[in-house]
Parts: C-alpha cells; sequence; structure tokens
C-alpha cells in the first residue's frame, strides 16, 4: 500500500465536501434534525416511564449512536456513488490503485464525514437537552470503534453489491441498515424481541453495542464482556466484507461492469 | 589481487547461514546464495524480483564437485578444458540425487553451471562445502553490474555484504552452452561461438528461444530504463550518444565504449556506460552501428534487449460474456514508441479489448504481456498502470472539482514526483492556465477534453489507450489535440494505441493498422499498404470495404 495514492483519493473527496457549502450543510442538517427530534421524545418518555425515570436522556444517546452507525455505512456508500455518479469510476480503476489502498482511503474519509455531521450534533446535545454523551467515559471509544466498524462493513458490502450489479444495486444502499435497525434493538431491550427472532439478533454486534449503552447510562455499569463480544463479532464481519469486496472486484472484471459504469 | 582472507570469512559467515551476498565474477557480479539451500535460493529471487519460472546459474570450484550434482559427456570435458574457469555456462542433465534446490531448476531436470575465473569468487567457492547459485546482482530486467558500487546502488543495504573485486573484466554475461542433447548455444556471452564452434568441432549459432530455459533470455532484458535507439547515424541534443569509434569532434553526450572498435574493450564497458546515462537523465539512446561479429554479436544481443521497452503483446486473447464471444483469440504486437491504430465498426470488441488491457476486464483466455509483464498478476498491475494512461469520452473526471483539484488528485494516485511543477506546466501546455480554479463540470467539451488529456498525461505514459479521443469535438479542437498528441508521442517516445472512427486521424497519427470486425482483427499493415492491397483510394473506403465483405 502507498500512502500517497490512499491520500490522493481520500482529498478527491476532501475536496468535494470543501468546495461545497450545500454539501456541509447537508452532513451535519440530519443529525441534528434527528437529535431534536429524539430529544423531545426522550423528554417525555423520561417523564412518563418507569424505565427510563432515572436516566435523561437514553434514547437520545442510542439515537445519536445509531446516528453515527448509519452515518459511517451512508459516508462510504456515498463516496462510492459519487464516482459512478460523476462517470469517473474508470479512471480510478484504470490508476495503479490497489483494493486495499481504496478500501483505506474510503474507509478513513468516511470516518471524517461521519465526523462532520456527528460531532456538532453532539455538542448540541447539552445545552438543548443537558445530555452529554461524553459522560460515558471511555467504553465509548470503544463503542464508536464497533459502530464505525460496523457501518464500515454495511458500507464494504453495499459497493461489493454495487462493483458486482452495477448502478441498479443503489437502492439497496439506502436502505441497507434500515433492514438490520429492527434486530439492533437500539431504542429496546433485546427481551422485547421474540424468541426465535433474538437468535438472529444475536449474531448482530449491534444487540451487544446497544444493550451495553443502556447499561451504562441506566445502571452506570460498564460490562467490558459485551463491548469485546461486539467488537469481535464487528472484526470477523468486517474481514468478512472485505473478502466479498475482493470477491465482488474480481466478479465485476469478469463479467466487464467496471466499463463505462455510469448512470 | 590480493586476498583479504577476512573478507572471504565475512562472506563465508553469511552465506553459510543462508544469507545472499554480492560477488565478484569476471562476467558480472553475481547475487549469490548457497544452491543447495531452499532459504537462501528463495532469498535471491525475492531480491531480485526474479520470475521462479527463470532458473538460476550454480557456481562451482571444482570438477569433483559438480560431478555430484550433473552427469558430464565428452563435449562438455572438452570445453571445459578450454575455457574453464572462464565466461561459459553449461546445461547438463541433473542427477537424481542432487542436493540442488528445486527454486535453481525450476524443478526440471537440468542444471546451468558455470566456474568463475575471478580469483576472490574462486578462493571463497573453495573454502566452501556447496556451489553458490549466482545470477547477476541486479533486479530483473535491470542492467548487470560490474562493480560492487553498481551492487550497491541496486540494493542498498538489503543485502547484508558484497565482496569486493575491482570491475569485472569481461563485463558480459557468459556464453550458454545446452549440452543435454545436441549441442546448442542458448545465450550469447563472453566467449564467442567461434570458438566454442572450434573446439567440440560442430557448427553451432544462436537462435532465440521462445521458453525461458536460461537466464537473460527475457524479450526485455539488461533495460536503462529509457529508450534505446540502435544502428543511429545521428543523435538528438536530449540524446546520450554510445560510440565505438573516435569522432573528430567531441560533445558531452558522447560515450566511447571504446575508441577503436575494440569489441573486448567494447564490450566490457558496454554496463558501466548504460549505468552511466541512466543516472544523468538523458530521455534516449542512440547507439552507433556496432559490427556484428565476435564478441559484437553479444554486444548487439544485449543492446537489443535493453531497447524492448514497454511492449504490448496480446496472444491468443478472447473475451466471452456468456454465450457471446466479444473478442475471438486475437494476437498482436506493439513495439515502443509505435502509434498503432484499432478500427472497426461499433461492437466489434474494441472497447472490450482495451477493456482488457486496462486490466479492467478478465479475458476468458490468453495473455496480455505489457513490457513481458502479465497484467492479470496482481503484483504486475499496479506497476504497468503506473506507466499507462488512458482517455476516452465516456469516461469524465469529478466535475465538482476545479481542473487544478483534479490534476492533483490524479497526479497524486499515479504517484508523480515535483507535482506542482508537472501541473502548472501542463496547464501552460494546453492552455488550461485560465481555468485552473474552475469546476471541471462548468467548462465546455473542447476544455473539459484538454483536461482529461492533461489527466492522461500527468504521469508521463510510457503507453497511453486513446478510445476515441477527438468523438463529438468540433473540427478545430480535434485538431488541438491531434496535434498534441502527435508531437507528446514523438518527444516521449509514448506507445499509443488508438481506437477511432476518424480515418484521417488515424492515418494522421498511426504507423500500423489493426482492423476488427466480430471480435476478430481481420486485417493490419500500415494505412498505405491496406489501401493498395483492398484497391482503395484512401482509408475510409479501405474501411468500409472491410466492414462490408
Amino acid at each position: 500500500m502507498k500512502f500517497y495514492r490512499i491520500y490522493g483519493l481520500s482529498i478527491r473527496h476532501l475536496y468535494l465536501i470543501k468546495g461545497s457549502f450545500p454539501r456541509i450543510l447537508d452532513l451535519i442538517y440530519w443529525p441534528t434534525i434527528q437529535i431534536i427530534l429524539w430529544g423531545f421524545i426522550s423528554q417525555f418518555f423520561t417523564m412518563h416511564s418507569d424505565y427510563y425515570n432515572n436516566t435523561v436522556g437514553v434514547i437520545l444517546s442510542c439515537a445519536i449512536l445509531y446516528d453515527f452507525l448509519f452515518r459511517s455505512s451512508i459516508s462510504f456508500n456515498m463516496l462510492f456513488l459519487e464516482e459512478i455518479w460523476s462517470r469517473n469510476f474508470t479512471n480510478l480503476f484504470v490508476s495503479p490503485l490497489k483494493l486495499s489502498e481504496i478500501i483505506t482511503a474510503l474507509t478513513s474519509t468516511a470516518l471524517l464525514r461521519t465526523l462532520i455531521g456527528i460531532v456538532p450534533a453532539i455538542i448540541l446535545m447539552n445545552p438543548l437537552f443537558g445530555v452529554s454523551l461524553l459522560k460515558m467515559g471511555p467504553p465509548l471509544f470503544l463503542l464508536f470503534l464497533s459502530l464505525y466498524l460496523f457501518g464500515t462493513t454495511l458500507g464494504l458490502l453495499v459497493t461489493s453489491g454495487l462493483l458486482r450489479f452495477g448502478p441498479a444495486f443503489e437502492n439497496v444502499a439506502w436502505s441497507s441498515l434500515f433492514i438490520l435497525a429492527p434486530l439492533g434493538c437500539v431504542y429496546y431491550p433485546l427481551s422485547i424481541l421474540p424468541e426465535w427472532l433474538q437468535i438472529f439478533a444475536k449474531s448482530l454486534p449491534l444487540v451487544y453495542l446497544f444493550e451495553e449503552a443502556r447499561s451504562i447510562l441506566v445502571n452506570n455499569i460498564v460490562n467490558y464482556k459485551n463491548v469485546i463480544t461486539a467488537l469481535t463479532l464487528n472484526l470477523f464481519y468486517f474481514l468478512g466484507a472485505i473478502i466479498v469486496f475482493y470477491l465482488a472486484f474480481y466478479g465485476a472484471r469478469k463479467k466487464g461492469t467496471l466499463v463505462n459504469m455510469g448512470e | 589481487m590480493k586476498t583479504n582472507l577476512s573478507n572471504i570469512k565475512k562472506s563465508k559467515y553469511y552465506l553459510d547461514k543462508n544469507e545472499c551476498i554480492g560477488i565478484p565474477t569476471e562476467t558480472v557480479y553475481g547475487l549469490a546464495g548457497n544452491a543447495y539451500s531452499d532459504t537462501a535460493t528463495s532469498k535471491i529471487f525475492k531480491l531480485k524480483k526474479r520470475s521462479k519460472k527463470n532458473p538460476l546459474i550454480v557456481h562451482y570450484h571444482s570438477l569433483e564437485m559438480m560431478k555430484k550434482d550433473c552427469h558430464i559427456n565428452s563435449n562438455f570435458i572438452r570445453l571445459f578444458n578450454k575455457f574453464c574457469p572462464g565466461p561459459i555456462t553449461f546445461i547438463l542433465k541433473l542427477k537424481k540425487d542432487s542436493k540442488i534446490s528445486k527454486n535453481v531448476t525450476n524443478k526440471k531436470n537440468t542444471l546451468a553451471v558455470r566456474f568463475p575465473k575471478h580469483y576472490l569468487a574462486r578462493t571463497l567457492l573453495k573454502v566452501l562445502k556447496y556451489p553458490l547459485a549466482a545470477p547477476s546482482a541486479n533486479i530483473s530486467t535491470k542492467i548487470s553490474p560490474v562493480s560492487k558500487k553498481d551492487v550497491k546502488e541496486e540494493f542498498g543495504k538489503k543485502i547484508k555484504f558484497v565482496l569486493d573485486g575491482g570491475v569485472s573484466e569481461v563485463g558480459l554475461e557468459s556464453t550458454i552452452v545446452n549440452l543435454t542433447n545436441k549441442p546448442e548455444i542458448l545465450r550469447l556471452g563472453g566467449i564467442e561461438v567461434s570458438r566454442i564452434n572450434k573446439v567440440i568441432k560442430t557448427d553451432l549459432s544462436f537462435k532465440n528461444k521462445k521458453k525461458i530455459i536460461v537466464p537473460g533470455l527475457d524479450k526485455v532484458h539488461y533495460s536503462p530504463g529509457i529508450p534505446v535507439r540502435l544502428n543511429a547515424k545521428k543523435f538528438k541534443s536530449n540524446e546520450a550518444f554510445i560510440l565505438i569509434k573516435k569522432r573528430k569532434f567531441s560533445y558531452k553526450n558522447f560515450y566511447y565504449l571504446s575508441k577503436n572498435k575494440n569489441l573486448k574493450e567494447a564490450a566490457k564497458n558496454l554496463y558501466k556506460t548504460l549505468r552511466l546515462i541512466k543516472k544523468k537523465k538523458y530521455k534516449c539512446i542512440a547507439v552507433e552501428k556496432i559490427p556484428n561479429i565476435g564478441l559484437g554479436l553479444t554486444i548487439n544481443d544485449r543492446l537489443k534487449r535493453a531497447s524492448k521497452k514497454m511492449t504490448i503483446e496480446i496472444k491468443d486473447l478472447s473475451k466471452k460474456y456468456n454465450k457471446v464471444l466479444a473478442v475471438k483469440n486475437i494476437n498482436f504486437k506493439i513495439d515502443k514508441g509505435s502509434v498503432v491504430g484499432l478500427l472497426g465498426p461499433n461492437g466489434c470488441g474494441k472497447t472490450t479489448t482495451i477493456g482488457m488491457m486496462l486490466g479492467l476486464i478478465k479475458p476468458s483466455s490468453g495473455n496480455i504481456s505489457i513490457n513481458g509483464k502479465d497484467i492479470e498478476s496482481e503484483k504486475n498491475r499496479t506497476k504497468i498502470l503506473e506507466k499507462v494512461n488512458f482517455i476516452s469520452p465516456y469516461v469524465e473526471l469529478p466535475k465538482k472539482l476545479t481542473v487544478e483539484e483534479n490534476l492533483e488528485v490524479y497526479g497524486r494516485l499515479y504517484g508523480v514526483n515535483n507535482l506542482q511543477n508537472k501541473i502548472l506546466n501542463l496547464m501552460e501546455d494546453l492552455d488550461l492556465t485560465d481555468f485552473r480554479k474552475r469546476k471541471t463540470g462548468e467548462l465546455s467539451s473542447g476544455q473539459k477534453n484538454r483536461v482529461s488529456l492533461a489527466k492522461a498525461l500527468i504521469n508521463e505514459p510510457e503507453i497511453l489507450l486513446l478510445d476515441e479521443p477527438t468523438a463529438s469535438l468540433d473540427p478545430d479542437v480535434g485538431d488541438y489535440i491531434r496535434t498534441y498528441i502527435e508531437n507528446f508521442a514523438s518527444k516521449k517516445g509514448t506507445t499509443i494505441l488508438l481506437a477511432s472512427h476518424n480515418m484521417n486521424e488515424v492515418e494522421r497519427l498511426c504507423s500500423e493498422v489493426m482492423m476488427m470486425k466480430n471480435g476478430k482483427i481481420i486485417d493490419k499493415g500500415t494505412c498505405n499498404a491496406l489501401i493498395s492491397k483492398h484497391g482503395r483510394k484512401n482509408l475510409e473506403e479501405t474501411f468500409l470495404k472491410i466492414v462490408r465483405e
């Protein structure tokens, strides 16, 4: 891997953000709206729910964590879709870029895009609703890391589909995370799900992540077993997604879909 | 030369530990490792970035030791008695119980053996309990080293030690004789074929083999990394000029192999001179005609291989999409610096062919070799693509990025040095300076096309693949682009494959044309040859005749 090529692909997307105020606004807009919406809902629940009455902002915190996951995944997909929409795809794939460099560049740029959107929302939580996510302490970093890995994993799987099946796969890019959200137990405990669904849910790192986030916020207890299980599952899925991405690339080369991929 | 025993001891120490070291021989410096050790021989391939299919020559001190590994015959005895130790290598049958590493022989039942003459090499071999596999101590396809300094330049700290034995006396690799069946010369080298013929009383001559069964037979080898023009009578100001006879006037770009046509002296100076020229950053090397006799045959052989840089070779290439055969078993070769046209009606397989050459499409069968390297190998792909670029009107640059930003992004992807200057020069050359801060999407078609051209030239490609580069452009802009490409190619010696429907463009730019129809190449030749062969007035009429037949 060469750093200059990773940097080259990264600045292609950073220039895109830098040169367009509406793009920056778009990145910040949705997480902020989410926070305001879920802020009021969680205030309502805090006042009327036994479960939440000890802790303000459990839902709000889970909402921001979920949004971080959603933004990391969408950012990764968006970076890839940008190349297809701008008909620049072929230029990239005939350059000396390696697949590993593409993955590294998109992963790091997606993180930056996500942070641009999510940091203002986190900052707004305190003055608006008196909730500070940072109070979760060091485990928060591990939760974010896990979510970021899972978001990137989904991004890799969706882009593999784009590579293999072309722009027609775009709709899946937008809906991918919504398919998993009910099983992820973002806003409710795992026990809410029917038992047979719990089996599937437990194979997702999201369950452990959000269970742990609630546990920290409600009981102020950190169970590192959950955090480690989530990280392990994430690493496993992430490596699997890299393999799928490579296979999709070779499949696309065989099928000829890399040539003139565009709108 | 006196033997420095401490250096011999040091060499033995590293070799015993299965390390590779540089050793002097009378031909060129070798990268030596224990020939019985898989570890040491693997390291040789890795350091040299050498194909495992390319066997290694094993160096012995004595006949007794060699007999443990090979079967010998009467021709071998005669040649051994006459020329050994010296610059000659024999291919012999390997004994079944030989300890030679399988890496050395490429799992074949033959072995290349040599008895070096250099005093230090012999002293070292004498103290070892094993023979040394020692190919030339350079990265594969590059210029062979003839001094310790050359070896250091090639490998730096990657090898632990180089035994200094001064400058190699012969300066060219050994002559290789195959003695497994009927004797044959496999590589020209330090001993003239005529001398070998006298000893074994036969009339051997050298024919290039298609399969690499001994080292140094790659079509691209001994390359200084810049174009080499052979049999030159004149030279250009940006070229280094290699001479073999003293001229009345002298210029700073004159490099003498010999001043009185002494071929032995010329052979000794060849690699040293090529290395020196490479450092001076000339754009091309012109070489005066060298007599094709004696060692001159070897010098010319090396120069021919050095000159064959960045060629494209397509062998039996096919592509099948489901049941549709888009490209059917095509074969062609493009030499360095040629501009070749690929013509054919829509859907004839041109874009698929170019896609395969760029590594975008996986061929169903066949082989694409660029500069002797297979683009299908993931390892080669990146290296090849660093030297290649591509333009097509169907592929665009990011519209929301400015001209300058787009060029910066691609400059970085191609690892261009001194990028800012390169961008400024390209923008000036292509009249883009006034638009440098404008978004690419806001430009006119002609301006966008010039930006795409700048992107395609940012890495100074050695190979440029152009897919209808002037399609949909007005005649003025089209002409501008053609003229620019024409000048660039002639200045840089770029190899170009041009797919186009514009026959005037093809006639103007291309030295050769290939006609494609239904996935096959149905005819090829120069424009004039094709026009006259088909009895038409121009290329357009010729194209129509071929397509409608």
